[in-house]
């Protein structure tokens, strides 16, 4: 029997290639991510887990580019159980519309969980970003009921874990591991996906807001000087010690 | 002209019972046995009392011998006047047509032991309807699940008049006639004490042997008429369609309130609930006949000490199914705990929008997946709490903690491809801000004049000086940086310029770049 014949499914890979085939995916924005995953983008309609240490190391803006495509075709996003206040300036700057933003607290951990897997089960959504309670709070169990909710979702899922998960096994089919780098970039290590392992970390570049300030690599003598904002008092600040460096945004 | 007749033998009863779990279901029967009587008998057993041979005619003193642990209730005419009227709102859904069977002589009261009471009914015109609902079968078996679910037993009978079909109802359940000649058997057969006029001349008409109504017959009409007054024969001339029939017809009240007093207090939300969706489907038939739906209703629960909870439930977009409403219901009361046993529900619904049946689609629609949002935010929003489910918007200000604020959900965002039309309207992020904001500033400390948090922050841009807000006692002087600490994590911190505002001079985080 011709062992090709059966691989010719679209569902089904090699273990050497990536599983393109059966993936709907949406573009992730950032080429070096997407030429590494399933389906070239974000998968739809399954789990994707992004595992950091803790929130502010890039994992949101990272996620920038397709809430501003989204939230800019009128697709609702979904913030659920962020661990911070989601700051609207910096998400207007970023372009994403606020008046296509959700967002939903729920500080039990049983009602979070109760919570996603409704958002899930409704299909409505154009991304649900989650943050799952941490530790023993989201067992396997839970995910595998998450995974099977999000089968009929529309858009990307992405659910934020702390890094104990790491260890764990998950039904999520894409996993990455999030770590800061110097310099507005973002390592993403594949922990999981739909193909070969990944050896290698990729760095992404994150990206900036729409109308702020151009990044400038400042000479050391001259610090990064922003302009002050409302002067009650004008008075010129004094300039604390200050290390050469990328100037954000 | 075809007529549905239907007769609740047990109303008076199931006012009662209708409260408690498992009345409507089959297999198990309500926990305590019920009998309803007057001063000194008997009038109706529930199925638990008949099963010990209570019947009705009995003395209260031979059934409490019985059964001890009976419970004796007097009949409640009011209670059962306000459960036929929501019954007849209810039936209001299926047909425009919908009536209450003549009234019966008023001699008749005097003679309780004939007619204890009046029988309580309702006669619908289904011929219009018969097709939306899939024919007389399809919608009897609806109507009889939806009974079910109120908690109320009938009998039925279709006939093509409506006086026929009442009194077919009452003799038989499930009698269906279409043509008048089988009309006319069906009712040849019915026992004379049926009709409301001959009541009072029951003894008198079995001693001359009539005991149907094809026994009047061969008598001659005029000395019938003379005997037993015209009221005899003009309803068994209704009946058989030799004479027309008028109707006094039903319309929907203009608001809804409904009220369900429960038999046994509840200090639990499962059975509470059990309960409400009694109301909840009244609900839902009253504003089916109406053409409209709601947008949020009003539960009080009447607790024992006298005192009320009011709950309210607001919608995302109007609706009017039970299960919907039902969903939401037990969403926002699964996290309550009560305050004390409730022993009185009541239901107000007085926020109503025109909405027209929904039309059936092959494909799922934009409009669906919209709905399918707004039913997520009324069930996380029940859940959760309204305040829970919010939106951001800027505000104008250079303070970072009051430049965005948020709103809980009154509406839902617009959705579907269109022109952008963004309501924020607000300078854009000119300046770099964080993703992340801390909702408390967090305090700093400092080694070496330089902030730490866990490990030294070097300042990598800066400073942004703001300085403002005098005018509302929440005046910042601030000098903001953006900070790299050494695993490249960049932070918002700012340093306290004065120890005016309540704040000692120092560093603190107040936001991180995400």
């Amino acid at each position: 029997m011709d062992m090709k014949a059966p691989l010719a499914h679209p569902a089904v890979w090699r273990a050497g290639q990536l599983g393109h085939g059966a993936v709907r995916a949406l573009g992730s924005q950032h080429p070096g991510l997407d030429a590494e995953l399933p389906g070239h983008g974000w998968p739809l309609g399954m789990l994707t887990e992004l595992i950091c240490r803790e929130a502010g190391i890039g994992e949101l803006r990272l996620l920038v580019p397709v809430l501003r495509q989204l939230t800019r075709e009128r697709r609702i996003v979904v913030l659920l159980g962020p661990p911070l206040v989601p700051y609207a300036p910096a998400l207007a700057g970023f372009g994403i519309e606020l008046d296509h933003l959700i967002v939903v607290d729920a500080h039990n951990p049983a009602d979070r969980l109760w919570a996603i897997e409704q958002t899930l089960r409704s299909e409505s959504f154009g991304a649900l970003l989650a943050w799952l309670p941490s530790g023993a709070h989201a067992r396997p169990e839970h995910l595998r009921r998450l995974q099977s909710a999000a089968q009929g979702a529309a858009g990307p899922v992405f659910l934020f874990r702390d890094l104990s998960a790491q260890q764990e096994s998950s039904p999520a089919p894409l996993r990455l591991l999030l770590l800061p780098l110097p310099a507005d970039r973002l390592s993403v290590r594949i922990l999981k996906r739909r193909g070969p392992v990944l050896g290698h970390s990729l760095a992404i570049e994150l990206p900036r807001p729409d109308s702020a300030l151009p990044l400038r690599h400042r000479p050391a003598e001259a610090p990064a000087q922003l302009p002050s904002t409302v002067h009650a008092r004008g008075a010129t600040p004094a300039g604390p010690s200050r290390r050469d460096g990328a100037l954000l945004n | 002209m075809l007529w549905l007749a239907l007769h609740f033998p047990d109303l008076p009863l199931e006012v009662f019972e209708r409260t408690a779990p498992g009345s409507s279901g089959g297999d198990d029967i309500a926990p305590i046995p019920l009998a309803l009587c007057d001063h000194r008998d008997i009038l109706l057993a529930d199925a638990r009392a008949s099963a010990v041979g209570i019947a009705p005619g009995m003395r209260r003193a031979s059934a409490l011998a019985l059964l001890p642990s009976l419970r004796l209730i007097e009949r409640d005419p009011v209670r059962e006047r306000r459960a036929l009227d929501s019954l007849g709102s209810w039936a209001l859904q299926f047909t425009p047509s919908v009536a209450f069977p003549e009234a019966p002589a008023t001699r008749a009261e005097r003679h309780p032991r004939a007619a204890p009471w009046q029988a309580a009914g309702l006669l619908l015109e289904i011929e219009p309807s018969l097709r939306l609902f899939g024919g007389p079968r399809a919608l009897l078996a609806r109507i009889r699940t939806d009974l079910a679910l109120l908690g109320y037993r009938a009998t039925s009978a279709v006939a093509p008049t409506a006086t026929g079909a009442w009194l077919l109802a009452r003799h038989r359940d499930g009698i269906r006639v279409r043509s008048p000649e089988s009309l006319r058997r069906q009712l040849d057969a019915l026992p004379v004490a049926l009709l409301a006029a001959a009541r009072p001349h029951l003894a008198t008409l079995d001693a001359i042997g009539v005991h149907r109504l094809a026994d009047l017959d061969p008598l001659p009409r005029a000395g019938i008429g003379r005997r037993f007054g015209p009221a005899l024969l003009e309803e068994i001339d209704r009946a058989r369609g030799l004479r027309p029939e008028a109707h006094a017809w039903l319309r929907a009240p203009a608001e809804f309130t409904s009220r369900l007093e429960l038999l046994a207090r509840l200090d639990e939300i499962e059975p509470l609930l059990f309960a409400a969706r009694r109301l909840l489907g009244e609900l839902a038939a009253w504003l089916a006949a109406r053409q409209a739906a709601t947008l949020g209703f009003v539960l009080s629960l009447r607790h024992d000490d006298g005192s009320d909870t009011r709950i309210g439930i607001r919608l995302a977009d109007p609706g009017r199914e039970a299960d919907r409403l039902l969903g939401v219901l037990r969403e926002r009361l699964g996290g309550h705990r009560l305050r004390a046993p409730v022993d009185v529900l009541e239901l107000e619904c007085t926020e109503i929008l025109p909405l027209p049946g929904d039309s059936a689609s092959l494909l799922p629609s934009a409009t669906s997946a919209r709905q399918g949002l707004g039913r997520l935010l009324e069930r996380l929003q029940a859940r959760l709490g309204r305040e829970q489910v919010r939106r951001l918007h800027l505000v104008a200000d250079h303070r970072p903690e009051v430049a965005w604020r948020s709103s809980t959900l009154e509406r839902l965002p617009d959705a579907g491809p269109g022109p952008q039309a963004s309501t924020d309207m607000s300078e854009p992020g000119l300046l770099p801000r964080p993703l992340w904001l801390l909702r408390d500033p967090l305090r700093l400390h400092e080694r070496n004049d330089q902030p730490c948090w866990d490990t030294p922050l070097a300042l990598i841009a800066g400073p942004e000086r703001i300085e403002t807000g005098w005018w509302d006692q929440a005046l910042v002087q601030r000098d903001y940086f953006i900070a790299e600490d050494s695993r490249h994590i960049l932070y918002w911190i700012y340093r306290e310029r004065s120890a005016t505002a309540g704040a000692s001079p120092g560093w603190f985080l107040q936001g991180r770049f995400g």
